[in-house]
């Protein structure tokens, strides 16, 4: 834990003093002079995953939401401390529990000079809604109508209360009317109103970005060109990094970090992320539907040793469902590590010779194989028998949904920093038909409370279910995932975000 | 591979004559090599030092003996700190039995076939052998995918899938020795005097096509024991946190910018076991190849 610790204040500290250096030349030079005089050079990034649309409404892929925060704006954004803030949308309220009003930014273009207005919104919202196939539009269905009044103000309204709607909307960039002529020919060449201005995109391996010199936020962006290089392969990048081909890479894994920070030119950031490790069990299956033994399961894991001796100290203790930050976090009880007692309940429940199945998504998180298998020996301890199943993804997923699991190593990163939807999709029967068969109708009351705009009622909602959850154990929280870029000693004001997202408008290179 | 086949000439002159040659250097070699994998393997329960599946967090990495290591660990430890000289004893276990029972299937199901497409009839005949090009055209790892999709992921579908694989080349060579042989005077003379086709086959036919199956066999080894650990190596094989030498590659690529041995250990097993047999295969078709020497 001491070298995290260390970390985490190293970067702490280098953040803060590049920011207030950042301050001080910035209160001495007028705007117009640091707008122009900062904009040179170029920023290749090198991400884990493809990118698979230029349709920012048809994706829930971490990589595609950076990529296309350069070229689209969404009405609000979010910052890494999980404040909501004006991006188009200058304010919003909330009008009453179903209706949230949204008052725009005045004088934005899109690219192509289309100015940015109520039909902009509009059009985007309604899309999202209306068309079903679009990835993101079950998120939209509680929405009843989207109306402008005047040409800089929205309506939304609700068929239930939808106080993460700002939340969503983050993740959702604006588009021009015109648009819908040909979606097909504009999502092949697109146009926003972001920082930046599509150029070119070699579908699986790189795409271009170019600077938008008349975007609305002074001095952004702060660099020529942007190249989002493909590669899931994180040696690959790690070495495209350490040879200066690529000054960010994300996703690097504890065991690289040191090889990474003893390389020159390269600086290692890391940062708590908004997600949190989850093993599900299968709810309506025999044994582990019983309480009693997720509840001796939960005590014979050693979490200490997960986080201290696999994960090197990148990983964090839970106390609640919901990761620190977002609205909902509570600080509960730590789970004890206690196989003595593990082995008593299974005792005096009866269970001899339990077996379980403990499904993985081949290669999808950072040494789960060799965490689970850490796993399968502490259960082996008390006297449950673990099956590792290593599976492709696809057929993990089959065996998700047909219930033949007994644990799955399953995550959540919350990319709208909201918990509502994790909540919604885990913890309500409708949401779990296919994941866990949870059902609990205290639950899912809580949730749909909870669905209010006002902060302090989410809050309480939020805290109960929470507890409720706690004491169930329908998933094991192991840990929170720590985000770990690796970025080259020329980038200047590179923020590592929570989110995952590789963010460069505000970045610039030496 | 008709190099392999026993051919016309070489058997006009009768059942196999018995001129002892010596054996070879190449034969030698890999027989050893072999002899000492299987050995070992065999015996790991005595000679692994420790338990090749429970986790000891605090050794994690820990480099060879000699490089940085210490003496406990002689080829060093995995990312959980288990002794990998102990899973290489206890994965080769598992390898190397998956190869040999596969190879043994294989070649059984492989020769009844050849022998049943040879003196069967033209019918059979075309039938067994168009099953076998089937066969060949399917590659073996789309075939995997397909069964462990089916099936799921166990030793018996390993097995099923490497044996599989291997069945084609054993019937075609026993298949094409039975129609020369079969043409052989000796055995037109048999038949003559009465003999059942099943004595002719027992007594004549499969004594005769025993070398060229013995060096198929060996060379086939090899190929199971890569075939077994790319199997597992893609995940389809063997699953952790049993010790398989495909599985421990797979597990040490993550590694391989700072801690190296997780990965070479098992590469070079695999490599040493696979040159032994392919050696020993060499060593024995010189050996009985009557064309030759």
């Amino acid at each position: 834990m001491r070298r995290r610790s260390a970390a985490s204040h190293s970067v702490g500290r280098r953040r803060f003093l590049t920011l207030s250096a950042a301050g001080l030349v910035a209160a001495g030079l007028p705007r117009a002079a640091r707008a122009q005089g900062k904009r040179s050079g170029e920023l290749v990034a090198g991400l884990s995953e493809r990118m698979l649309t230029l349709d920012p409404a048809n994706h829930y892929s971490i990589s595609s939401t950076s990529v296309h925060r350069h070229m689209f704006d969404p009405l609000v954004d979010v910052t890494n401390d999980s404040k909501f803030v004006p991006a188009l949308a200058e304010s919003w309220r909330a009008v009453n529990n179903t209706t949230w009003r949204f008052t725009l930014r005045k004088g934005v273009t899109f690219h192509d000079g289309t100015p940015f207005n109520a039909d902009s919104a509009l059009f985007t919202l309604r899309r999202v809604k209306d068309n079903t196939k679009l990835i993101k539009s079950f998120v939209y269905q509680d929405i009843e109508s989207v109306e402008k009044d005047g040409d800089y103000s929205v309506v939304v309204t609700s068929n239930r209360p939808f106080g993460s709607l700002p939340a969503h909307l983050t993740m959702l960039g604006m588009l021009p009317p015109h648009a819908a002529k040909n979606e097909e020919a504009f999502f092949q060449k697109p146009i926003g109103t972001g920082p930046f201005r599509f150029t070119s995109w070699t579908h699986g391996d790189h795409i271009v970005l170019a600077a938008n010199p008349t975007y609305w936020k002074p001095g952004v962006p702060r660099v020529e060109k942007v190249t989002f290089r493909f590669i899931p392969e994180l040696s690959t990048r790690a070495a495209g990094l350490r040879a200066g081909e690529i000054h960010v890479v994300d996703r690097v894994t504890p065991d690289l970090v040191e090889t990474l920070k003893s390389s020159r030119g390269v600086k290692v950031f890391d940062v708590p992320a908004v997600e949190a490790q989850r093993w599900i069990f299968q709810l309506a299956k025999e044994p582990v539907k019983d309480q009693r033994l997720r509840q001796a399961i939960s005590l014979a894991i050693d979490r200490n040793v997960i986080i201290k001796d696999l994960l090197l100290g990148y990983g964090r203790p839970v106390d609640s469902p919901v990761p620190p930050g977002l609205i909902g976090h509570t600080s509960l009880p730590a789970k004890p590590y206690d196989p003595e007692r593990a082995r008593q309940i299974l005792k005096q429940a009866g269970y001899t010779n339990v077996s379980i199945d403990f499904v993985l998504m081949k290669d999808l998180y950072p040494k789960q194989l060799e965490i689970t298998q850490a796993v399968a020996a502490m259960l082996g301890e008390v006297g449950i028998k673990v099956n590792i199943k290593n599976l492709e993804i696809a057929t993990a997923r089959e065996h998700r949904s047909a219930g033949t699991y007994d644990m799955f190593f399953s995550g959540w990163a919350h990319m709208p920093h909201d918990p509502d939807w994790y909540f919604g999709q885990w913890f309500t029967r409708a949401g779990s038909e296919k994941l866990t068969r949870y059902n609990n109708p205290r639950v899912e009351q809580l949730i749909a409370e909870g669905r209010v705009p006002d902060p302090k009622v989410r809050q309480a909602k939020y805290e109960e279910l929470e507890r409720i959850l706690w004491d169930e154990e329908p998933e094991i929280w192991p840990y929170y995932s720590v985000a770990i870029y690796g970025v080259s000693d020329r980038v200047r004001n590179f923020e590592p975000r929570r989110d995952y997202y590789v963010l460069l408008s505000d970045v610039a290179i030496v | 591979m008709t190099d392999l086949f026993v051919t016309d000439r070489s058997l006009e002159a009768g059942p196999p004559t018995s001129h002892r040659r010596p054996l070879n250097a190449p034969a030698v070699i890999g027989g050893l090599l072999l002899a000492l994998t299987v050995l070992a393997s065999v015996l790991a329960p005595v000679l692994s030092p420790t338990d090749p599946v429970k986790p000891q967090f605090s050794r994690r990495l820990a480099p060879p003996w000699g490089l940085g290591g210490t003496p406990a660990h002689v080829l060093g430890t995995d990312n959980l700190g288990r002794d990998i000289l102990a899973r290489l004893l206890h994965g080769g276990r598992i390898s190397l039995a998956l190869a040999s029972v596969s190879v043994l299937i294989a070649a059984a199901v492989g020769i009844v076939v050849g022998l049943v497409a040879g003196s069967g009839g033209e019918r059979v005949d075309a039938l067994f052998m168009r099953l076998a090009d089937v066969q060949l055209a399917l590659p073996v790892i789309m075939l995997a995918i397909a069964i462990v999709a089916v099936v799921g992921t166990s030793p018996a579908a390993l097995v099923g899938v490497l044996a599989l694989s291997g069945w084609v080349l054993y019937a075609r060579t026993v298949r094409a020795n039975v129609l020369t042989i079969r043409r052989l005077e000796y055995v037109e003379a048999a038949y003559t005097l009465g003999a059942s086709d099943l004595r002719i086959v027992a007594r004549h036919i499969l004594p005769n096509t025993l070398a060229p199956i013995l060096v198929i066999g060996s060379s086939q080894f090899a190929t199971m024991v890569l075939l077994e650990s790319g199997l597992s190596f893609l995940g389809m094989g063997i699953q952790a946190p049993q010790p398989s030498w495909g599985l421990m590659l797979a597990e040490g690529r993550d590694y391989l910018s700072n801690a190296w041995w997780l990965a070479t250990a098992p590469g070079m097993t695999i490599s040493l076991v696979v040159l032994g047999a392919n050696l020993l295969g060499d060593g024995l078709r010189d050996l009985l190849d009557p064309r030759l020497g």
